[in-house]
């Protein structure tokens, strides 16, 4: 068979998905030691996998360096890459929001111009645009959540899981944008030349996937 | 403060050395092929009215056009689509020119990607289109032509996936789907989503065998047995006649000599909004895009005044030679090329016999002074494997650098 790559999202993400192939039967020791190993063959040889930051998982993923990633939806909607979203994986749910003090809430529907802060400039744009109101976005690159409470933007667009963090600093959820989860994605002509191997093992993924519920 | 007389802009490349050599080469074998299957060359200005790309389409914004505005303040666009360019091309003519008009052409378009995703904004294409002729027969030969450009090239190891833009649509047609509904597959399909589009349809209230085997179909793809599978089992009649044209068409590319190469793709990626019936792509190990897309176009030149069914591909240059230069056919291209080597005396016959040499079509270099031995370290130096020292009157060295032989001869001789 041909050798398929994995490129997975750092962190949870990786170990999940690890999880899930592990069950069915296909392992890799070498990662589960820890080594400063970037790129790893699976014990039968037939798969290789690298972590890569989060958001460069679909990049590796359009160049077909990598056939198969594992990443979350967030990332494949910011990115915006030529990928093929092939299987929803369930795990990592969380959502896409509009979040800011109760009493910004009145400002989002008024049509008047919004200061938005975001680790997701693409994502806000296009939500903003499709309700057709005019914002100015601020891109951040970490605790988006201190835009609101220093007075830096009026609202924020992030990941919201449990609400805590937002609950702790006096934010609460206004508008949600999209539901989230981890997504497998494959390159469009891995996709096809190597279409027995990543179609059995995405159907087989799925069937794992939906035992588990 | 940046250099920029040292630089290049984003998106756009030099073809220097071996590269630009084996790009020369790749061209001219694809535009033989298309000559001598009687396609006609078609040359369009770089750049033109913007309209031409955008006519037709949702929106006048087209960000991924290069504008360029005229001194009279027209807005213009650098050729994004050459198909478009020959459609506006067709468009124009006000004799009717006899069908089928076969047409090709081999240039550079320009898009916009996203930005700093490493893509090319400037990029080279070979296509055909074939105009005024909607059988089967036509759909064939423009697959035949392809084929043959990528074997000619010598590109190994490509698969040709067939797919009906009208299938799929005649199937949701038939069962009844809303127009919202199919606007929403269309789309999940155009965003390559295929949790979306199985969403869509578990939410589509059908019968569970027929939402199977539309889940089924999306991920398939196989040679003429699933096809006949997939006909046995199809619902609507419209798309069961789709696909009895996709088996006609199969039997056509058979007597063609090339359906060993074709498989039948009912995938996402087979369902285009473009295209009217059968839709192609081709697809190489180790290439992360299409190297060739094409299909039948049967509404475009009617948006350009002229409604004429038409079939055509579009192949990219740079993607096949990434998959000639991943193959290293690189170095059996490489023609062997001859030192000249003169003095003040010899020179006139020199320049008599090198140019009877390079009208055979060999590569013969002037070596710019008169010192043998300085020569044969230059030889060495960029791989020349012959020389030929026009040392006095009618005699010749000709010395052979890999045998590291020498041998005397006279002009009459050679």
């Amino acid at each position: 068979m041909n050798q398929i790559t994995f490129a997975l999202a750092k962190g949870r993400l990786a170990k999940k998905a690890m999880e899930v192939l592990k069950g069915l039967g296909i392992t890799c020791r070498e990662m589960e030691t820890e080594t400063r190993k970037l790129l790893f063959t699976s014990d039968d040889g037939n798969y290789r996998f690298f972590l890569a930051k989060t958001s460069d998982v679909p990049t590796y993923v359009d160049y077909g360096v990598a056939d198969i990633g594992i990443v979350g939806k967030d990332t494949i909607l910011e990115e915006n890459r030529s990928v093929y979203e092939v299987l929803d994986l369930g795990f990592g749910k969380c959502m896409m929001a509009v979040a800011g003090e109760p009493c910004k809430k009145e400002l989002l529907q008024s049509g008047k111009p919004i200061r938005v802060a975001t680790k997701y400039p693409l994502i806000a744009k296009r939500y903003f645009e499709q309700t057709q109101r005019s914002v100015e976005i601020i891109k951040l690159h970490g605790s988006v959540e201190l835009g609101p409470i220093v007075g830096l933007s009026d609202v924020i667009v992030d990941i919201v899981e449990s609400g805590k963090t937002l609950k702790e600093n006096g934010l609460v959820v206004h508008e949600v944008i999209e539901p989230l989860s981890a997504r497998c994605i494959v390159n469009s002509a891995s996709l096809k030349v190597k279409h027995e191997e990543i179609h059995t093992l995405i159907k087989q993924m799925g069937i794992r996937l939906g035992e588990q519920k | 403060m940046k250099n920029f007389a040292l630089h290049i802009p984003e998106g756009v490349k030099d073809y220097i050395g071996e590269e630009a050599a084996l790009k020369e080469c790749v061209q001219n074998t694809i535009k033989k092929i298309f000559r001598t299957n009687s396609y006609n060359l078609v040359e369009t200005p770089s750049f033109e009215y913007l309209d031409v790309f955008s006519l037709g389409e949702e929106s006048f914004q087209q960000p991924s056009l290069y504008h360029l505005v005229s001194r009279q303040g027209e807005l213009m666009a650098l050729r994004s689509d050459m198909t478009r360019s020959i459609a506006r091309v067709i468009g124009s003519q006000k004799v009717n020119n006899l069908l089928p008009q076969r047409l090709c052409y081999l240039s550079n378009s320009f898009r916009y990607p996203e930005r700093y995703q490493g893509k090319l904004h400037e990029f080279t294409q070979a296509g055909v289109e074939l105009i005024g002729n909607k059988s089967l027969e036509a759909d064939a030969e423009v697959i035949k032509v392809a084929i043959k450009c990528l074997r000619e090239v010598g590109v190994s190891d490509f698969t040709v996936h067939i797919g009906s833009g009208k299938f799929l649509e005649y199937i949701l047609a038939d069962l009844g789907f809303k127009e919202e509904n199919t606007t929403d597959i269309f789309k999940a399909i155009e965003a390559k989503d295929a949790v979306k589009l199985k969403s869509i349809l578990k939410e589509a209230q059908m019968k569970p065998e027929i939402l199977e085997l539309l889940l089924e179909l999306i991920q398939c793809s196989g040679k003429l047995e699933l096809l006949r599978r997939v006909k046995a089992k199809t619902p609507s009649s419209r798309a069961k006649e789709a696909l009895e044209k996709m088996e006609q068409l199969y039997e056509l590319l058979e007597d063609y000599g090339v359906n060993e190469y074709v498989i039948f793709d009912f995938s996402l990626m087979s369902y285009g909004k473009y295209y009217t019936g059968m839709m192609f792509q081709v697809f190489a190990l180790g290439v992360g895009s299409a190297l060739v897309e094409g299909g039948r176009y049967d509404h475009l030149l009617s948006q350009f005044g002229k409604d004429l069914p038409a079939v055509g591909f579009g192949m990219h240059i740079n993607l096949v030679m990434q998959r000639l230069l991943k193959q290293k056919v690189l170095s059996r291209r490489q023609s062997k090329r001859m030192l000249a080597v003169s003095t003040s005396v010899t020179r006139k016959v020199c320049q008599e016999v090198s140019d009877h040499l390079r009208s055979q079509d060999l590569i013969v270099e002037n070596y710019l002074s008169d010192d043998i031995n300085e020569a044969l370290i230059y030889a060495k130096q960029v791989d020349i494997d012959r020389i030929l020292h026009f040392k006095h009157g009618e005699q010749i060295d000709v010395y052979h650098l890999e045998k590291g032989t020498m041998e005397q001869t006279t002009i009459n001789q050679l």
